[in-house]
């Protein structure tokens, strides 16, 4: 008699990432069953939350923090051990932590997938951009990416890179006043200025409504302009996948044939259920999903679950320019000056990527005047003044894979749920290190090109939410945990949905690249299902 | 009603003065019904804060502040952040009278101003209505002392409100942020480009919602 399975795929959690595979499976006829550990926020609640909050800095702030689905922010939960307090944000709801991303969606360069061969550091992908290339045009049509169809994402002002074969799903929204001056009078000097394709739709798109710059991406967009995972949660629905709810996975069985029998998920209310299927798909995010196979002794062989942790460790800088450039008008981020993302400096120290924040300054100026003692009509005036002249540059740095950045399963600690919860053992390395000064050095001319007044450099380095490498891609079984498809080399019917596969971080933000592969992976199992 | 500190620059028409200013309609209200706002707060026994403490927020912040409850909200969480808060308040309130000072400009030029322990009260009490919160907050934390006073009367808004957002809430439909707001200078040098370079036709045209 015919094995019988409770579904043909389960998809361990309902990110944007999950939800894209899940979606894409149900769409193909598959029967899909997603185990989310999180519950569903109506988006009205989130706002809400969000206007009542004293933490307006906290982008988890808003959303739940369950003592069996804890926010990344939880110090209980997410324990440190190494020399940086790695936090990066992190949800746990129904559509994930996408919830409060700011939509930036790039695509990588091919020299980024083959950073080894081409400069002798890192690793490089075991598949090619061009492997990749159709797949990121399908993401970009599932996000509604707005963007520039030929301009140099590399920063070299060279033609239109990386190669696209169709233009952008949506065209670029306007650019920002302060963007206009920053480029009138910065790249004379020699920068080049970059659009930020992003998920934030220019026309109503997908029942989604124009971006009206309400100036929130993160932690809510308001209206839904900006993608977040809910919107293919709720589309996998509508095709057909059964989405269960404060179902959190705790057990991936292992079966015959080296392959995952079952999965074990526990509601709040303490009850067990087993699952079977024929295919999983594990999308619980870059530190949860390392975490589900190191409790389950699944796809280690290599040792290299949970190591190779990799962020987009950043600096950041303020200053007062000599006019009025106006920020937070429009949404908060738009794009940045690229000229350090590709070249031969990435054999010696990591690329960077200059971003422009576009977020209403006066939160950060009135905290900063008041604490200097101006106060009565004064304070009125300089808010205006400086709200009006602030520029706030976020810079990320490229980072390389190291065994020793890790998360692993706490060895005591239990959760609600009686489920290990996270260790992250980061140190930020030379490579980074010795990409700072000349950062830094590019921020003095950037402030010296608008005759302004620096204000801050941040000191140390802060984390930017950009998980990879923790179950990392490689052709070799024996220094990696999935195949350029992101099917686990030790288990033939595992598949890992995150941008913890991403081997060769680069220095743009990996969600688009991870829903690519997410998308590709659901037409590889769509295919042997 | 009268908003002191708003000057020379005006509103947009599409925002409702009631989403960006709490608590004005609740004055109007009180002043139509003929209550005092001041009334209503000087409840004794209910913890509600003392007419001293609206009278020095109006005073360090320049502003009618009218929302009863997020002066309430402040005023708890105030005293819960330091006992000594409503002493503190008492002396600020009494030095200020005392000095005959009619308003925070006053006030800076006096010597009242140099007077840290008054100085560290207005600031605490400009911070909560300014910022919007009481206490300090602390990053990537689930747990800090903040508590929250209000979000779009926090006065902070205030002195751009007709050139940007308060988040949340929107302004001009998709594409308004090309232009400046109005009246900023035309700066002198290189011109800007407001078009992105390359992009495919469509994206020439600013989309309107
Ligand atoms: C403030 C901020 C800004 C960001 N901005 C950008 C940006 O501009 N561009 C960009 O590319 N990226 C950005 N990121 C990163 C981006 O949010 C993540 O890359 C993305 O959310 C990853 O998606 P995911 O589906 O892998 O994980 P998630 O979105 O975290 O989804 C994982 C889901 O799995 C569920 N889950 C976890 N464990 C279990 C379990 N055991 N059982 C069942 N369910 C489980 C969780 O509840 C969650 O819903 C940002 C992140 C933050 C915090
Ligand atoms: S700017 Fe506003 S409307 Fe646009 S995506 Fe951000 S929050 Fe949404």
């Amino acid at each position: 008699m015919a094995e019988t399975y409770d579904a043909d795929v389960i998809v361990v959690g309902s990110g944007a990432l999950g939800s894209n595979a899940a979606y894409e499976l149900a769409k193909a006829g598959k029967s899909v069953i997603i185990l989310e550990a999180g519950l569903r926020i109506p988006r009205w609640k989130i706002v809400q939350n969000t206007r009542n909050s004293s933490r307006r800095s906290d982008f988890n702030a808003p959303y739940p923090d369950l003592p069996w689905a804890h926010t990344s922010y939880d110090n209980d939960y997410l324990e440190n051990t190494g020399s940086f307090n790695f936090r990066p944000g992190m949800l746990k709801l129904v559509g994930g932590t996408t919830w409060h991303w700011a939509a930036a969606a790039w695509r990588y360069l091919p020299t980024d997938m083959k950073l080894k061969s081409t400069y002798g550091v890192g690793r490089d992908w075991p598949i090619s951009y061009d492997d990749l290339e159709p797949f990121y045009q399908r993401a970009e049509e599932a996000l509604g990416v707005v963007g520039v169809d030929a301009q140099d994402q590399s920063g070299q002002n060279g033609p239109a890179s990386p190669p696209r074969s169709k233009p952008y799903p949506l065209p670029a929204e306007g650019k920002t006043y302060m963007f206009q001056r920053l480029e009138a009078r910065l790249s004379p000097l020699g920068f080049h200025f970059v659009h930020e394709p992003n998920a934030r739709v220019t026309k109503p798109y997908d029942g989604r409504p124009a971006c009206a710059g309400n100036n929130n991406c993160m932690p809510a967009c308001p209206i839904g302009a900006m993608y977040s995972g809910i919107f293919h949660a709720d589309h996998a629905e509508k095709a057909g996948a059964k989405l269960l709810t404060d179902a959190t996975a705790y057990k991936l069985e292992k079966g015959e044939g080296g392959k995952i029998a079952a999965v074990h998920y526990r509601t709040s209310k303490g009850e067990d259920v087993r699952l079977t299927s024929r295919y999983v798909i594990v999308a619980a995010h870059g530190l949860e999903t390392p975490k589900l196979l190191l409790i389950s002794d699944v796809a280690n062989s290599s040792d290299q679950v949970g190591r190779n942790l990799m962020d987009h460790s950043g600096i950041g800088m303020q200053f007062l320019a000599d006019e009025p450039v106006w920020p937070g008008r429009g949404a908060v981020q738009q794009g940045g000056i690229f000229n350090r993302r590709d070249g031969e400096h990435r054999r010696d120290y990591a690329a960077v990527k200059h971003s422009i924040a576009n977020n209403v300054a006066n939160p950060a100026v009135a905290a900063r005047l008041i604490k200097q003692g101006v106060l009565g009509p004064e304070l009125d005036r300089r808010i205006r003044e400086d709200a009006s002249h602030w520029v706030d540059f976020s810079t990320t740095f490229e980072m390389l894979p190291h065994a020793t950045n890790r998360v692993q399963a706490h060895s005591t600690k239990r959760d609600a749920l009686g489920i290990p919860t996270l260790t992250v053992h980061y140190d930020v390395d030379d490579y980074v290190k010795a990409a700072r000064p000349i950062a830094e050095a590019d921020f003095h001319t950037f402030v010296k090109g608008m005759n302004g007044t620096l204000v801050e450099i941040s000191e140390g380095f802060q984390n930017r939410d950009h998980l990879m490498g923790t179950v990392i891609m490689g052709s070799d079984p024996k220094d990696s945990v999935v195949d350029g498809d992101c099917r686990t080399h030790d288990h033939p019917n595992l598949f890992l949905a995150t941008t913890g596969v991403i081997p060769a971080s680069g220095v743009i933000n990996p969600t688009l690249t991870g829903v690519a592969l997410a998308i590709r992976m659901a037409d590889i199992i769509a295919k042997e299902v | 009603m009268q908003l002191t500190g708003v000057r020379h620059w005006r509103p947009l028409a599409s925002l409702k003065r009631r989403d960006l200013l709490l608590g004005i309609g609740t004055t109007a209200f009180l002043a139509g019904s003929g209550i005092g706002v001041e009334a209503l707060l000087a409840d004794p026994g209910s913890g509600a804060p003392p007419a001293a403490f609206l009278e020095t927020s109006r005073f360090v912040t320049g502003s009618a502040l009218s929302d009863e409850a997020a002066i309430a909200r402040a005023w708890s969480q105030l005293v819960a952040l330091d006992a000594g808060f409503p002493q503190a308040v008492g002396r600020l309130n009494a030095a200020v009278h005392g000095a005959g000072l009619r308003n925070m400009a006053e006030y800076m030029a006096s010597p009242l101003a140099k007077d840290a322990d008054l100085f560290k009260t207005a600031t605490t009490i400009v911070s909560a209505f300014y910022l919007g919160y009481t206490g300090t907050f602390v990053d990537h934390s689930v747990k800090d002392d903040t508590g929250f006073v209000t979000f779009a009367g926090a006065l902070m808004w205030r002195p751009t409100i007709d050139a940007t957002v308060i988040p949340t809430y929107s302004r001009g439909g998709t594409d308004f942020w090309i232009d400046p707001p109005e009246g900023t200078p035309t700066p002198k040098g290189a011109a800007s480009v407001s078009q992105w370079q390359g992009s495919t036709p469509a994206s020439h045209s600013p989309q309107k919602a």
